[in-house]
């Protein structure tokens, strides 16, 4: 058995993995970290240089999957035909001068980028600059990088360095910009971990979910934010059941008659009515007209009964149809079999054959059938929660959405299919301890 | 005045399906699997019944789907893209108020100050366009409304009749033996729909009522509600159609060749099932909110961007929904393919092709019609759902979900505002039920494993 279970939690890392790397590439390249900058300012024209703040703001200014040191230290920006920047620089090294142009063609023009040091014997520019330290970039719609170096000095103590850039256009533009990067020492790892992918989605796997856009500790939210999840999932799921159990039973009980017809085409009924109409129906009878629940709110502790009530109750409700029709067809099946008409045939009573026999071997299926969604429960229900202002994982995935808030969005996929994978585990381990025909090899 | 045809991506894809399904009956009917199927639906009188509605929720949809831009001297290059509905909807349309009006009103429902005889009183104001031929609306409302419907009644039911005599009359000259079930389920269908027809055109028409109010900007809400219906079929349908074909090569594929094959894709659909689905499509509506911000300006109007946003909806809930029919379709397939007339092709040296094609996919289409038919119902529940968290159709869509999420604050305010939701749930609830009770019967027929009780 144990041995099962650990083949079988094994084989769950690959689809983690694979559900990693689908959420990875869903966030962060079809939607660029410069494509989330953009929606979160809510502008229609942002300049590349509040998209940095915004990637640096929330540690976005990382590359994809490999660091090789280049780190940014100073960006100049054309906000004037002329425009020049003193830039202290760490000492001698490799640097490179990154010439941006904007994206669109018709924006295109001349630049004239300039580089001088304070110790100019030190600077050695690629050929592509003239004497003076200048070249001219014609005009066009694609960044340049130009490589330089720095060398070592030649006496000790004398390396106090600084770097003079300078950008010349015609017209001022925000998005004609020139940056200044230098390569620095990394370490091994720290090639792997200073990435987006390893700080946003590895750390995922290992449940570090990070901050959220504004600031808050997503792992500290998720566990306060669990319980009053738990306190609606859980009563609901119990009592739901049970109620489930008995309206399907007596249906099976009188099978084929008025009373189990009408008791199907009911089930539809309330089937085909959307989630929304239960929940806001009733908040407007129970809450509003006959005033006995309170409409939204929570509180911790004892105080929550109240509040619980009405939703608990709205989210029976909402899945008796489907739930007493799909019983059904369980107990159905198991009242036709043989060991019941044996039962039958010894002169049971239909009652006790169907309570007694019947249930308990019916029972099997729908329980087993539970155990995938019982660690759904933690995630909490969008709907409900939203509605009735709890404080649960439900209400804290939806505002995140409205927010578009994206790593809590991300850390909710990582989690929710977590739980979900953990779900399949934990019924396949159902099966085979209460199944006995289910045999392991 | 002239017209330009416009072709939507939604509108190319509905024909596509019409003609496919079309298509899909005229081969199938050739086999006694499914003409036995379709003969055990057409004696469920429930099921025909609801096929009746679905038919009429279809006529509405259809003739919503056909877009023109209509050209005027002043715009040679046409107007705003309009379509069928619209154009048979505008008396509704023209009929605009300024704000909020309960069905069947004849005043306003918000009191406004307005200036009588010099001094400023406040008070219901007199609708502008409903009961407009009534000079004591307050008396002769009722009366008006109950003629308007007595009339409806009887010139629907006049034509429902007129109507089953003339089919009848078809059906015998062509000796075609109709049986009890079929007629009750004509006769019933063209009776309903002739009645609610005509009482719709009486309650509305000249000098007519609102007949389910009108919403905030005054506008009537049963054409808001006829305008849904398009979304919500588009979604219900479409969303499965559009993968349903990868489901079944994936499916087949899996199911017959076994091994690397079986593995990777048994591996593809479990990773994809295993992320929630509403967290799926917010991450892919929420980036493609970037992305349809950066179409040309060409593509930027309303009813084309709305209309890519439909349809990326629609892929995206079918991505999140194909694995379980694959799923299916995989296991239908391993069974099959242990049979003896499979396993003779093999041995005859068919080509593995030939025997997917032939032999495999065909006996699988029973199980893809129930998975299509039953999940009809679910999607367009979802759509709601979707619209309510942001992530659904355009918010300039018209659909049974935006006007439910609209409803949301209306029913906060005091006095409460409550056609708007009314309404969607009538249609809303007019789609699902019988969508529900047909794909029953359908399940009912197909499933080999039902028939055989």
């Amino acid at each position: 058995m144990t041995a099962y279970f650990i083949r079988r939690c094994l084989y769950a890392i690959p689809t983690l993995v694979g559900v990693n790397v689908i959420v990875f590439a869903l966030f962060f390249f079809v939607n660029s970290p410069d494509d989330m900058a953009r929606q979160h300012s809510g502008r229609k024209r942002v300049t590349p240089d509040q998209i940095d703040l915004w990637k640096r703001q929330h540690s976005l200014d990382l590359p994809y999957f490999y660091n090789s040191g280049w780190r940014r230290i100073a960006s100049l920006t054309a906000n004037e035909q002329e425009n020049k920047a003193e830039i202290p620089i760490p000492g001698p090294g490799e640097y490179a001068l990154i010439v941006e142009a904007p994206g669109a063609a018709k924006e295109a023009q001349e630049r004239t980028v300039s580089l001088s040091c304070s110790e100019p014997q030190r600077l050695v520019l690629p050929p592509d600059f003239d004497a003076g330290g200048k070249l001219t970039l014609p005009a066009s719609n694609e960044s340049r990088r130009l490589q330089f170096r720095i060398s070592p000095a030649e006496k000790e103590g004398a390396d106090e360095l600084k770097l003079a850039l300078g950008l010349r256009v015609q017209e001022p533009a925000p998005t004609n910009r020139v940056l200044l990067e230098c390569k620095g020492a990394i370490s091994f790892w720290s090639r792997f971990t200073q990435t987006i992918f390893y700080q946003r989605s590895v750390k995922m796997l290992f449940f570090s979910y990070g901050k959220s856009d504004d600031g808050k500790d997503i792992a500290a939210e998720i566990s306060n934010r669990m319980w009053p999840s738990l306190a609606i999932a859980i009563p609901a799921l119990i009592l739901g059941l049970l109620i489930d159990v008995f309206f399907s039973m007596l249906s099976a009980f009188y099978r084929g008659t008025y009373l189990d017809r009408w008791g199907v085409v009911l089930c539809v009924l309330l089937m085909s009515i959307s989630g929304l109409f239960y929940i806001m129906g009733g908040q407007v009878v129970f809450s509003k007209i006959l005033r006995l629940a309170p409409i939204s709110g929570y509180e911790y502790g004892s105080g929550a009964l109240k509040f619980l009530g009405l939703p608990v109750f709205i989210m029976i409700v909402s899945g008796i149809g489907s739930g007493v029709r799909f019983n059904r067809t369980i107990f159905l099946e198991e009242i036709n079999k043989d060991y019941v008409r044996t039962a039958r045939a010894k002169g049971m009573p239909e009652r006790r054959v169907l309570f007694i026999h019947a249930l308990k071997n019916a029972m099997l299926p729908i329980l087993t059938g539970l155990v995938a969604g019982l660690p759904l429960l933690f995630t909490g229900d969008l709907l409900l929660e939203s509605f009735f202002a709890i404080p649960g994982m439900g209400s804290f995935t939806i505002d995140a959405l409205q927010r578009q808030d994206f790593a809590v969005v991300q850390a909710m996929v990582c989690l929710g299919s977590f739980l979900y994978i953990v779900g399949l585990v934990l019924t396949d381990v159902s099966y085979t301890l209460f199944d006995p025909r289910v045999r392991l090899e | 005045m002239g017209f330009k045809l416009v072709f939507l991506w939604s509108d190319i894809l509905v024909y596509a399906l019409l003609v496919s399904g079309a298509g899909w009956m005229w081969l199938s009917l050739r086999r006694e699997f499914w003409r036995a199927g379709l003969r055990q639906v057409a004696a469920n009188r429930a099921a025909m019944l609801s096929l009746g509605v679905l038919c009429l929720y279809a006529v509405v949809g259809l003739l919503d789907t056909v877009h023109f831009r209509p050209v005027t001297p002043h715009s040679p290059a046409g107007g705003n893209i309009t379509s069928l509905l619209d154009a048979l909807g505008r008396p509704l349309a023209e009929r605009t108020e300024t704000t909020y009006s309960a069905p069947f009103a004849t005043h306003s429902y918000s009191l406004e100050t307005v200036l009588r005889g010099g001094a400023q009183v406040r008070e219901y104001p007199r609708l502008k366009f409903a009961a407009a031929g009534l000079s004591n609306p307050e008396g002769e409302a009722a009366q008006d409304i109950r003629g308007r419907g007595l009339s409806g009644l009887g010139w629907g039911l006049g034509a429902g009749v007129l109507l089953c005599a003339l089919c009848l009359g078809v059906a015998a000259s062509q000796r075609i033996r109709l049986g009890r079930a079929a007629l009750c389920w004509i006769g019933g269908f063209l009776i309903i729909a002739a009645i609610l027809l005509a009482e719709a055109i009486a309650l509305n028409a000249n000098g007519g009522y609102h007949i389910f109010g009108t919403d905030k900007t005054g506008q009537d809400v049963f054409l808001i509600a006829l305008k849904s219906v398009r979304t919500g079929l588009i979604i219900g349908t479409l969303t499965t159609l559009i993968v349903t074909p990868f489901a079944i090569l994936f499916g087949v594929l899996a199911g017959y060749f076994g091994g690397l094959v079986d593995d990777a894709i048994q591996y593809v659909y479990t990773t994809l099932s295993s992320i929630p689905d509403i967290l799926l499509i917010a991450a892919v509506m929420l980036i493609l909110q970037g992305w349809l911000a950066r179409l040309p300006a060409a593509e930027q109007e309303t009813a084309i961007a709305a209309d890519y946003r439909l349809l990326a909806l629609c892929i995206i809930m079918g991505i999140t929904s194909w694995t379980g029919l694959c799923r299916l379709i995989r296991a239908e397939t391993l069974k099959l393919r242990e049979l003896e007339f499979v396993q003779a092709a093999d041995a005859f040296g068919v080509s593995r092709l030939r025997v997917m094609a032939r032999h495999l996919v065909p006996n699988v289409m029973h199980i893809v019609l129930i998975s299509v038919v039953l999940r009809f119902s679910g999607l367009v529940l979802a759509e709601a759902v979707l619209a309510y968290v942001g992530i659904g159709v355009d918010p300039s869509m018209q659909s049974w979900g935006n006007m439910i999420n609209q409803s949301r604050l209306e029913l906060a305010r005091d006095p409460v505002v409550w056609w708007n939701l009314l309404a969607a749930f009538v249609f809303m609830l007019g789609l699902v039920l019988p969508a529900n009770l047909f794909g029953d019967a359908v399940r009912d027929a197909l499933d080999p494993r039902l028939r055989m009780q």
